[in-house]
């Protein structure tokens, strides 16, 4: 029989990093799901155990032990057993709905460390089918790495517009992102120093200004959001003097909107946040651009863009900390303009910050 | 930032008022054109570029102008210096240019024959006769605002048909096209709405003193600026320099050109 490489390599990981003996916490639960006067007799040798029924007759099982048994690994295991996994008992920290499905088709017996147990012994006749967590509680705990996405955007737009102490419920709200989300956000920026927390878990300060060039690491201005370039024949300053006449949601940004706070060079490109790039190119007068373009209209990764704007001469501009990370992560001579544009904030805190 | 207009800017305004107070008796016969004109009507029109300029472009229409003072007598009290050319007067390094549109101007090679006042005092010039059609009276002002006069200002159709003569005339002569011309029409063509220029545009074509001159700058405008590449837009793009990405500048000259001229042809 030829085996492709690849697969006898996947089958042999998980093999060669288990081992057949049951954790004593998922041995504790078993237990205590079977039945009256039934026992574990004993966990042989080989990863055997043994049930024992009130008649003193007894059965056995082994025990395939894993950290991981994902739906594709319970295939490979009927490949590497058979399709018969009667006499088999499968235990993992967890089994997925998919993966126990996968089990229960070909007869397997299983238990996994939430309560997912199922116990089908053929003699003496034995079956209990009891259910755990339908989600993998590790998957939650494990830690954030990134904060490329919208919770993560709400959640750090919100840590820079409204000043701390607050708990994560309240930043929840603020955020509008769900506190389980806002926890894993705060938790990583703890670790990289960006925030601290009291007792409670709430949060107590807020390194803004790191935060935001923090952020402007993962996210980017023209791959989170999604841009469309056009050309306003008539200049960067008329397609501002436009904008109060668009009735949808819209958020200028960069630096057209920084140079109305910070010392930053006259803007040779406007950007602005609107729901739909192309729908608003119309409304605006915009003409395709395949050169010289010099309107960049945003299709965004999130609506926080359109929170806590503020309006000046008709016109709505972004947050503060929204036009900042957007200038950090942009090319050219971005970078720099938001730094002058965190210089300026730092120095008037009163003036962005609620 | 716009910051405080360029001394050179505000030394050329100062000289022009003090041309219109030497000629003051004739006020009436005047009217601004050039680029402190378009100036006027544009500001900025959003490029980047501080609006200067160091001449002052005045013109005369003879059929109106009084016999006295003769004009160069009163120029000459006020401190002007006649130049090479006739038309040509200067105080302070700055040129004041008094012309006539050619139409209007009679016989004579450059100078128009003006009777008393010489044949040297103002100069023929094509493409001005716009400036005798589609004009208004403005106040113009000194920037420290100490002085101020009425004056009639060529409005902006005229101003285009003007500088597209002026680009087209210099553009077969090497070394004499000048850049700043050629933003100087992206100004207006950015500045002022299509209609407005329309409408203005089918007064100048209905008039029998700017007709000719008026359809004959639309066919410049479409060789000098009708694609991102023509003269008149890479010209623009160039003066723009280090403002504004000349792929810009040149596709916002094509598109504003080509809106005007589509908007201007009868359908």
């Amino acid at each position: 029989m030829s085996v492709p490489y690849i697969r006898l390599f996947h089958d042999m990981r998980n093999i060669a990093i288990n081992g057949t003996d049951i954790p004593d916490g998922t041995l504790e639960l078993l237990s205590r799901r079977l039945p009256p006067s039934w026992r574990i007799a004993g966990r042989g040798s080989g990863g055997v155990i043994t049930l024992r029924a009130p008649d003193g007759s007894t059965g056995r099982m082994t025990v395939v032990n894993r950290r991981r048994m994902d739906p594709r690994d319970v295939l490979a295991l009927e490949r590497l057993v058979g399709r018969d996994l009667s006499s088999q008992l499968v235990v993992a920290p967890f089994l997925s709905a998919r993966a126990r499905e996968l089990l229960r088709d070909s007869g397997a017996s299983y238990a996994d460390a939430t309560g997912n147990v199922r116990i089908a012994l053929p003699k003496p006749g034995l079956f209990i089918e009891a259910e755990g967590a339908r989600k993998d509680p590790s998957r939650e705990k494990r830690p954030l790495a990134s904060l490329k996405g919208p919770a993560s955007g709400r959640v750090i737009r919100a840590l820079c517009d409204v000043r701390p102490p607050y708990g994560v419920r309240r930043l929840s709200e603020i955020a509008q992102t769900p506190p389980a989300s806002v926890s894993r956000v705060i938790a990583l920026l703890q670790r990289e120093a960006l925030v601290d927390r009291d007792e409670r878990g709430g949060v107590s300060a807020v390194d803004w200004a790191k935060l935001l060039q923090r952020w402007a690491q993962d996210y980017q201005v023209l791959s989170s959001n999604e841009p469309a370039s056009f050309l306003d024949p008539r200049g960067v300053s008329a397609f501002l003097q436009r904008v109060p006449t668009y009735k949808r949601p819209i958020a200028v940004t960069g630096s057209l909107a920084a140079v109305r706070r910070a010392p930053v060079a006259p803007p040779r490109m406007a950007m602005a946040y609107v729901e739909d790039p192309a729908a608003a190119a119309k409304a605006l007068a915009l003409r395709p651009a395949d050169a010289g373009a010099n309107v960049m209209l945003l299709r965004p990764f999130d609506p926080v863009v359109f929170v806590r704007t503020w309006t000046e001469e008709g016109v709505s501009f972004a947050a503060l900390s929204q036009v900042a990370a957007d200038l950090l992560s942009s090319p050219g001579r971005g970078p720099a303009e938001g730094e002058e544009l965190i210089a300026w904030m730092g120095k008037h805190p009163d003036a962005w910050r609620a | 930032m716009p910051g405080a207009p360029d001394p050179l800017y505000v030394n050329a305004r100062e000289v022009l008022l003090e041309a219109l107070e030497a000629l003051g008796a004739h006020r009436a016969s005047l009217i601004l054109v050039g680029a402190q004109a378009i100036y006027f009507h544009t500001g900025e029109a959003d490029i980047a570029v501080a609006p200067f300029t160091t001449d002052a472009d005045v013109v005369i229409d003879p059929t109106s102008l009084a016999d006295q003072p003769v004009l160069g007598e009163a120029l000459q009290a006020s401190g002007f210096v006649a130049g090479q050319d006739p038309g040509q007067w200067f105080k302070d390094e700055v040129r004041v240019d008094l012309m006539v549109p050619e139409t209007i101007a009679g016989p004579g090679r450059r100078g128009v024959r003006m009777g008393p006042h010489g044949n040297r005092a103002a100069r023929k010039a094509r493409g001005l006769e716009g400036a005798l059609v589609d004009h208004e009276t403005r106040e113009i002002a000194s920037f420290d605002g100490s002085r101020r006069f009425a004056i009639a200002v060529a409005g902006p159709a005229a101003l285009l048909v003007s500088k597209l003569h002026k680009l087209a005339e210099r553009a077969g002569e090497a070394g004499r096209t000048k850049d700043k011309d050629a933003l100087d029409l992206l100004r207006l063509l950015r500045g002022i709405d299509v209609e407005t220029l329309v409408r203005a545009i089918g007064r100048l074509r209905s008039d029998d003193r700017s007709a000719t001159v008026t359809g004959e700058a639309l066919q410049y405008l479409e060789r000098l600026f009708g694609r991102p590449d023509s003269l008149g837009s890479t010209l623009a793009a160039r003066a723009a320099e280090g403002l504004e990405p000349a792929d810009t500048i040149q596709q916002s000259c094509a598109v504003l050109a080509n809106d005007l001229l589509s908007a201007v042809r009868p359908s």
